[in-house]
């Protein structure tokens, strides 16, 4: 009786009611009613995927029954919230301070939020704690201390998703540091280590590139998905396709874009293509040879007495 | 049963947890668990396939929905609607066995991973492609079978203690005198072994591993209905006890009631006249599947319409106590009416024996009265002065409590609502076998099939409240404990496949060879719900 004519009766209506939203969402991405159904989800899910990082930090034990001690208590509880309150912050203050760094060389007008929720499966989107009331709109682009995170590409009133640059389904327009070719990049997608490698592909034949060379966002129209300027990563090796007109490397991606924490979208682009201001100082290898230098006298030193003893 | 909350609390719980914590892990591998997955198939091997696939559509749509949410909406509502249903239906299939629900949920949570990568394939392909699958599904695979054991261990303790605490409550404020908690516990582990079911649907108290009792619902079923039968039908005029329904007894006064003689009582039972009258032509009255044949009323009971009175059942109490302790003749044409207890003791028993009645004096509307229905109350006379086996068969609860699936068709097909009562009218005989041989049958299907293994608890030969009436009782008995082996046919792994109770139909014919019309009826009641 219980599996037999109403069960399945009710899981097929169950299917063809998924199976017709699959399609509804396929055929029309921007629909309307379905828009309106994310938004609401999206504030339920959102408060709470937002409240509950708060309400793990207040957890507690168990409570006592003296009133004094239970007041003692609610006390320590307190001071150990604000205490990890505090060291939270610390770590954010970091990254919010790297990113107001980038944001002020580059002079972009960015709004801070943190990340609340990861998609799920092969989605490679998070979700940011503001949204359209926020002034967030889509195809913004969001960016953190370190370089560039991704584009906005759904926005409900107080949650933002951001599709991640190492999505598959992303191409970045790029330029090369120095010179300033053109190329784009893709992501690597879902990957076993977490964080994989981008792929450059030029647009010229006559680009020539090397290992170590920096990447920037190029401009985009009218500044969208992507603001010019933003950093991406760095050529680590060539790749040489057969056959292929132009080249292609991989590149290591600024940000680690499994543990974000605070991002900035910029909502408001700079007047100005800052080309690449906002690209972390370039490492020389200057060091390393400064130390070789010094060492060799003294093994030219030892090297013209062999025999110290009768020597000295 | 759990509370209704439990479900959506646990779904909203994962989804959260999942989007806000799982996700975002690095894990070995590269997979994460897909928490949301494993909690719906755990609910559905715990609730059954029709849950299953309501909480599975459910929680998908809430996972497309949530920010970040996925590309298209109903892409998890299809994949966990499909994985509830099918973990629902696989744990049933797999019957009591816990290590094998588990096994399958794991089976289960393992094909909609691989479903809803493939959906993601064949819908997004821009984003997921064969190679990310490769590397990544099988870490996400081995993360959600590691997590399966653990959330269905959850599920199913947290959602029997939260039913423990439910029923403890309402035992404490006495809405139903079941058991101690402790000792339903008790009871609980003893009979695991018999539990067939996982779904809470099967909880009752005494159940299995799953069982997170429908108690309430259920023990209060049987005794409202008990009362329900006590009430009009009983004590009806000639009724030994006295109890008389008001409207009835004045019109009984000028019926002489005869019937059958039961065993022990001996009230009744013999011929009675001759001619017939409409009623007595009722195949329900013939002799030959007269349980109160036993009386010695033999081969000549044919209630005479003619006759004053056709059945004992039928006389009025006083009237016809007082009217002779002489046992009388069987009457022949207009003799006084034959009453007598040949074996029997009974109070009524050598009474009636000389009222004569001229049948011009029957009022006609006597004859609707003689009716089996009617009849039936002068069974319930006999429990009815009793209270206390009734008491006693309700107490050992689980005649009582298994029966719910069976409500509907008690219903229609007769007024037997407890066994205790059907077995003490068997007993008591007056009653035509057919007149409840075919409700009885029905009213037993489920429940006895829900009473698998439980005899052992129940109290020795409880229900034979009207002493003899064995010969109708025991073949049934017997039967007892074989009928659940058919009925449990349904939880094959072949019937699953074939989507009907094959095995257990064919069970069912091949042991009970005729009686395969019994079945047909059990399985329309669904005397597995």
């Amino acid at each position: 009786m219980r599996d037999t004519r109403r069960t399945r009766l009710v899981l097929v209506v169950l299917l063809v009611v998924a199976l017709a939203l699959i399609a509804l969402d396929y055929s029309d991405g921007s629909n309307s009613a379905l828009r309106s159904v994310r938004n609401a989800v999206g504030d339920v899910f959102g408060g709470a995927e937002h409240g509950t990082g708060t309400v793990a930090r207040f957890f507690s034990g168990g409570s006592s029954s003296a009133s004094q001690v239970k007041s003692l208590q609610e006390q320590v509880v307190k001071l150990r919230a604000e205490l990890a309150g505090a060291q939270l912050s610390k770590s954010d203050l970091q990254q919010l301070r790297k990113l107001l760094l980038l944001a002020g060389a580059a002079q972009y007008r960015v709004l801070a939020a943190s990340v609340i929720a990861v998609g799920t499966g092969y989605q490679q989107t998070v979700t940011v704690d503001v949204g359209s009331s926020n002034g967030v709109t889509t195809d913004e682009t969001v960016l953190n201390g370190e370089g560039l995170v991704g584009r906005v590409i759904s926005v409900t009133p107080s949650t933002a998703t951001v599709l991640l640059a190492d999505s598959r389904a992303e191409v970045v327009g790029a330029a090369v540091a120095p010179s300033g070719q053109l190329g784009s990049v893709t992501g690597p997608g879902v990957t076993a280590s977490g964080s994989g490698l981008m792929r450059l592909q030029m647009l010229s034949s006559a680009a020539v590139l090397k290992p170590g060379q920096e990447l920037v966002t190029s401009a985009s129209e009218h500044d969208r998905p992507f603001v010019p300027g933003v950093p991406i990563g760095v050529i680590t090796k060539l790749v040489s396709v057969n056959g292929a007109l132009t080249e292609a490397a991989e590149v290591r991606p600024f940000v680690d874009f499994t543990a974000l924490g605070i991002v900035g979208v910029v909502i408001v682009p700079p007047k100005h293509d800052p080309r690449f201001s906002a690209l972390p100082p370039l490492p020389h290898p200057g060091p390393t040879v400064t130390v070789t230098v010094t060492a060799r006298p003294r093994t030219a030193a030892a090297g013209s007495s062999p025999n110290p003893t009768p020597g000295g | 049963m759990r509370k209704a909350w439990f479900a959506p609390v646990l779904i909203v719980a994962s989804i959260i947890l999942q989007l806000t914590v799982l996700n975002g892990l690095r894990l070995p591998g590269g997979g994460v668990p897909d928490a949301v997955l494993v909690v719906v198939a755990a609910l559905a091997v715990a609730d059954g396939p029709l849950a299953g696939a309501i909480v599975g559509f459910a929680a998908g749509l809430c996972l497309d929905l949530a920010p970040p949410g996925s590309l298209l909406v109903g892409q998890y509502a299809l994949v966990f609607c499909l994985a509830g249903f099918a973990a629902g239906r696989l744990s049933r299939a797999a019957g009591k066995s816990p290590l094998w629900s588990a096994v399958f949920m794991a089976i289960v949570v393992a094909a909609a991973e691989a479903l809803s990568t493939a959906l993601g394939l064949a819908l997004e392909p821009a984003q997921v492609t064969t190679a990310e699958v490769r590397e990544v599904l099988p870490a996400t695979i081995g993360y959600d079978l590691i997590l399966c054991p653990f959330v269905l261990y959850l599920v199913v303790v947290v959602g029997a203690l939260l039913a423990e605490g439910l029923s403890a409550g309402a035992v404490a404020a006495g809405v139903h005198g079941g058991p101690a908690p402790a000792q339903r516990a008790q009871q609980r582990r003893r009979q695991r072994p018999h539990e067939p079911r996982l779904r809470h649907a099967a909880a009752r108290s005494g159940d299995g591993w799953l069982s997170s009792g429908h108690e309430h619902y259920h023990r209060r079923q049987p005794a409202a209905r008990t009362r329900g039968r006590l009430r009009p039908a009983s004590g009806v005029a000639g009724s030994a006890s006295g109890l008389r329904h008001p409207g009835s007894v004045s019109r009984t006064p000028p019926s002489l009631r005869l019937a059958g003689g039961r065993r022990r009582d001996g009230a009744i039972g013999n011929p009675v006249g001759r001619n017939t009258v409409g009623w007595a032509e009722t195949p329900r009255w013939q002799p030959g599947r007269h349980p109160g044949m036993l009386a010695g009323a033999s081969r000549q009971f044919r209630p005479r319409g003619s006759q004053p009175g056709g059945s004992a059942t039928r006389q009025h109490s006083t009237f016809g106590v007082s009217a002779s302790t002489a046992p009388g003749r069987p009457g022949r044409g207009r003799t006084p009416i034959r009453f007598g207890g040949r074996r029997g003791d009974g109070a009524l028993g050598r009474a009636f024996g000389s009222a004569s009645l001229a049948p011009s004096r029957r009022p006609p509307a006597a004859v609707p009265r003689l009716r089996p229905g009617t009849s039936r109350s002068a069974l319930t006379i006999r429990s009815r002065p009793r209270p206390v086996p009734k008491v006693h068969f309700r107490t050992s609860s689980p005649p009582a409590a298994r029966r719910p699936a069976a409500v509907p068709r008690f219903r229609r097909s007769s007024t037997f609502r407890s066994p205790g009562t059907a077995y003490g009218l068997v007993s008591g005989g007056v009653l035509g076998q057919g007149t409840f041989r075919t409700p009885r049958r029905r009213a037993r299907v489920p429940r006895l099939r829900l009473a698998t293994g439980r005899r052992a608890s129940g109290p020795p030969g409880g229900g034979m409240l009207g002493g003899s009436g064995r010969s109708p009782l025991l073949g049934p008995r017997a039967r007892i404990g074989k009928q659940p082996r058919f009925g449990y046919g349904r939880r094959s792994l072949l019937s699953f496949l074939v989507g009907r109770r094959v095995g257990g139909r064919w069970l069912a014919r091949k042991r009970a060879g005729s009686r395969s019309r019994v079945w047909l009826i059990s399985k329309r009641t669904g005397g597995a719900g």
